[in-house]
């Protein structure tokens, strides 16, 4: 066969193979002449490569077609990109996990289980759906063929014992065996909960623990090769080859779905494996000025509550407002006489006459008018930070995230972004445009009681901000000398941020506030003007049920999975909104 | 062209000049385009393992509710977790698969103290098995595991607080640290940890007690018993100790007595040791003993340095 008819081969195979995922966006693969392993997916670069002596060999020991061998290929490999892991951060996951069980049964043991589970959950993906079930298992059967090893045919037996009762196909087993396929069905490869993985990999990696020690007297003692004799999942080279960036991704892409706890571990263990996190060239501690003068955050809290915000983009709806520019408009009228331009007058005043003095004309006068358009507002954050909430430090505070979600949205629409950070005292960050400065001032941790200062959110939400300023010369706000601190205003902050209509105001509590009703009062005050909206967390929200005013919107977050209703009912509630001035 | 239905409903279809009827020339680029096959897709057939199901849903039956620092009430919510898992048939394997599984529930209120009695009554019921116990990968750390046991107990990770509460016999051994109070109240076994721990063999009336790293105060108010610290005792050792004895293989801060200040900033020392014998093999701060002690010892690198209430200076005995 010619280059170009096995380049017409893999290009049919790969076309079909994709087709049966429904064309996902994949580079053509690369067919290499050997390569350890017989074909792997490259999570960094999206490409799969294939080996050819690898086809040739399979398709001689079994007798399976060399494009059927390439489609079964090509259907494994797509799957890890769209099954398991689908991306960088699972796979760390997977891996760091597998680690926890299984370090003391040997590095080898670990590499083979990660690799060998993603490969059962790829699989098992593709085997319930029909037009990819039989490519998987022509290949799985054809490469079982080409085992020469008592234990590695019989771990793989299991497994393709396993593929087939998923895919509703006989299969004939060893006796001896079939307790180990029955375990394995108990696991769940296809649930993306973290805690379900971590049950599976257990699980999992415990069938082939048993499966060494019952024939080779343990681990360590044997070499295992993955399913397919591929290394498409090996972490260990995919974390040496990964840039700093490619890692600060994958930890975004799991930073969503475990502990904040766990993430720390997940970096430790990156470490250990000599991966070295995106670390801020910036010093640890972030001080910012705040009416309370300078506070020091964590930089490290700081950035994992913005990494991880970017998992959940809030919609911010326009606002109609007035707007910086002016329009022209020539709508004065003048008593007409010779010398004026004809065209300018008016002869209908007139009976159709020029008649100078009596006749009117257009007197040409420019009058501004202030034009209004669909605007981004500002945003006021107000943060308990009671004790009840949790520090974000230790904890992954959904309350925290919720504010940084929304600072960050606001800020995107190049909104100035202010802070009131309450417990048993309060401190405010006037507006700013520094994310890093809001943020810190969100996710910094009081730890007291519930008392929101309601004089300070009143003052930050209108023309009286300026007080709050002049009312405190004492306090120190970013580093500038008194005298300076009005001027600081007016050359930092917009002159709209100080219109009380231009700002949105979102407070995130988990309730439980002392004054209550006060806050409420406020909130229902200003539920148009400053479309005030309350983010409750936690179990506090019967407290308010029997309190609150209607026109205040509440949004109620009680885990992670209702963050995306909160985007929903604001999605609706702006369609709305556009619908009834359609009608209008 | 035209169709209609005839009397007995059926469709009839006049033809004659249907090669007259104007073909759109668009039509035609449709033509390769075909209803797509329908594939069969399967549902994964997981069947979870019973036990396992089992256990968790007892776990989430289980009420404890006693605030988090409290000794003496554990009693009752300890009892309940006993009736619960007794009758049950399990193994020890399914015991660590739920240790593995508790992560789901690590939001419920009071999950630590839950976690810890129900492991305990678990452990508890078939003392014969040996029980390995995961907790690397919990955010929220276990507390009172190991209470009133009796069984053989490996976990693997660190703990939280009351860890071997009271602790009558079997082994229990520790890779990871405990926070605070191991082996408070311990009468037998015993107990290993293979990191640091806040407070060592409160109250100790029996069993053997070996840390491989630091300890924070150890021994305090013990009656008997042995306690190994492997590294250093950070705050006090023997603190009101009335039998028993204590080896540090480190460096000792105070040992024989507590350290104070009084409202003026003036150091005092109280709570002294009374009986028992304390070995210090590295630095030593400050020691004491209280005159009126019995079959009490304080060695230094092998040397006493006070026995029953009196302080030998260098060079006597």
């Amino acid at each position: 066969m010619t280059d170009v008819d096995a380049g017409k081969k893999v290009n049919v195979a790969w076309e079909k193979a994709r087709g049966h995922f429904h064309y996902p966006a994949l580079s053509e693969p690369q067919v290499v002449k050997k390569m350890e392993g017989g074909a792997c997916f490259n999570f960094r670069t999206r490409e799969t490569l294939v080996d050819e002596t690898f086809v040739a060999r399979v398709s001689r020991a079994s007798g399976l077609s060399v494009d059927d061998c390439l489609e079964g290929i090509f259907v494994h490999e797509i799957g890890h990109y769209m099954a398991f892991p689908r991306n960088l951060g699972t796979l760390i996951l997977a891996g760091k996990m597998t680690d926890d069980f299984f370090k003391d049964q040997g590095e080898e043991l670990v590499h083979f289980l990660v690799q060998t589970y993603a490969d059962m959950a790829n699989d098992t993906y593709s085997v319930l759906e029909e037009q990819r079930r039989d490519p998987i298992l022509k290949m799985r059967n054809a490469s079982q063929e080409e085992i020469n090893d008592k234990l590695n045919a019989k771990v793989r037996a299991v497994m393709l014992a396993y593929l087939h009762h998923q895919a509703g196909k006989p299969y004939e087993l060893p006796e001896e065996l079939k307790p180990y396929l029955e375990r394995m069905i108990t696991i769940d490869f296809l649930n993306d909960n973290v805690e379900k993985m971590r049950q599976g990999i257990w699980a999992f990696g415990n069938i082939i623990k048993d499966l060494i020690e019952k024939n080779c007297g343990g681990a360590g003692k044997v070499s295992l090769k993955a399913i397919d004799g591929a290394s498409d999942v090996e972490i260990k080279k995919i974390l040496e080859n990964a840039t700093p960036g490619e890692i600060r991704k994958a930890l975004r892409e799991i930073s969503d779905k475990i502990s904040r706890h766990e993430f720390k571990k997940v970096e430790d263990w990156l470490g250990k494996n000599g991966v070295k996190p995106h670390k801020s060239s910036h010093p640890p501690i972030l001080t910012i000025g705040t009416s309370e003068g300078e506070l020091q955050v964590d930089r490290e809290v700081v950035e994992y509550y913005r990494e991880l915000s970017k998992n959940y983009p809030i919609v911010v709806s326009r606002k109609l407002l007035e707007t910086d520019s002016v329009v022209h408009s020539y709508s004065d009228i003048q008593k007409w006489r010779p010398g004026v331009d004809p065209s300018l007058a008016l002869p209908g005043t007139s009976g159709g006459r020029f008649l100078p003095g009596i006749t009117r004309s257009v007197k040409i006068r420019d009058i501004p008018v202030r034009t209004t358009d669909y605007k981004t507002p500002h945003l006021l954050v107000i943060r308990d930070s009671s004790g009840s909430m949790g520090d974000p430090k230790e904890i992954k505070c959904y309350t925290t995230l919720g504010a940084n979600c929304a600072a960050r949205s606001y800020h995107l629409q190049g909104s100035f972004v202010g802070v009131i950070n309450f417990s048993g005292s309060s401190f405010y960050l006037p507006y700013t445009r520094d994310l890093d400065v809001a943020l810190g001032a969100i996710d910094a941790y009081q730890g007291g009681g519930t008392v929101v200062d309601v004089e300070m959110v009143r003052k930050m939400l209108g023309p009286e901000m300026a007080e709050l300023y002049r009312n405190h010369p004492d306090r120190s706000l970013r580093n500038l000398p008194k005298e300076y601190l009005k001027k600081e205003i007016s050359v930092g902050v917009p002159d709209d941020v100080f219109k009380a209509e231009s700002i949105d105001v979102i407070m995130f509590t988990d309730g439980g506030i002392a004054n209550l009703n006060e806050v409420l009062g406020l909130f229902a005050e200003k539920a148009q003007l400053n479309r005030a909206t309350i983010v409750l967390t936690g179990g506090f929200a019967q407290e308010l049920d029997d309190n609150i005013d209607p026109r205040i919107k509440v949004h109620r977050i009680e885990s992670e999975k209702d963050i995306p209703k909160l985007i929903i009912d604001e999605v609706r509630r702006n369609l709305a909104h556009f619908v009834e001035g359609l009608r209008r | 062209m035209g169709t209609g239905e005839n009397m007995e409903g059926h469709l009839v279809v006049r033809t004659g000049n249907a090669s007259k009827s104007p073909v759109v020339p668009f039509a035609g680029r449709f033509g390769r385009y075909a209803p797509e096959a329908e594939k069969d897709v399967r549902k994964a057939d997981v069947r979870e393992d019973e036990v396992l199901k089992q256990l968790k849903s007892l776990f989430t039956k289980f009420e404890c509710e006693c605030p988090t620092q409290c000794y003496e009430i554990l009693e009752g919510p300890y009892n309940e977790a006993l009736k619960l898992v007794r009758g049950l048939n399990y193994s020890a394997q399914d015991v660590t698969n739920l240790s593995i599984a508790l992560a789901e529930f690590q939001d419920m209120v009071g999950f630590p103290k839950r976690a810890g009695l129900f492991l305990s009554a678990l452990v508890n019921n078939m003392p014969d098995e040996h029980f390995v116990i995961h907790t690397k990968h919990l955010a929220v750390p276990i507390s009172d595991l190991g209470y009133r046991n009796i069984g053989n107990v490996t976990v693997k990770g660190s703990l939280a607080d009351l860890i071997g509460h009271m602790m009558v016999g079997g082994t229990m051994v520790i890779e990871g640290n405990v926070r605070w109070a191991l082996a408070f109240r311990m009468k037998g076994g015993h107990m290993e940890i293979g990191g640091e721990c806040g407070q060592v063999g409160n109250e100790l009336s029996g069993g053997t007690i070996l840390v491989k790293g630091d300890a924070g105060s150890v021994g305090d108010n013990m009656e008997g018993g042995l306690i190994i610290i492997k590294g250093n005792a950070v705050y006090t050792a023997g603190r009101a100790m009335k039998g028993g004895a204590i080896l540090i293989l480190g460096n000792a801060k105070i040992v024989g007595m507590q350290e104070s200040f009084t409202g003026n900033n003036e150091r005092y020392y109280y709570g002294c040791i009374e009986g028992g014998e304390i070995h210090v093999e590295g630095d030593l701060g400050a020691f004491g003993m209280s005159g009126s002690a019995k079959d009490a010892r304080i060695y230094h690198k092998g040397k006493l340095i006070a026995e029953n209430g009196k302080i030998f200076t260098e060079g006597e005995k």
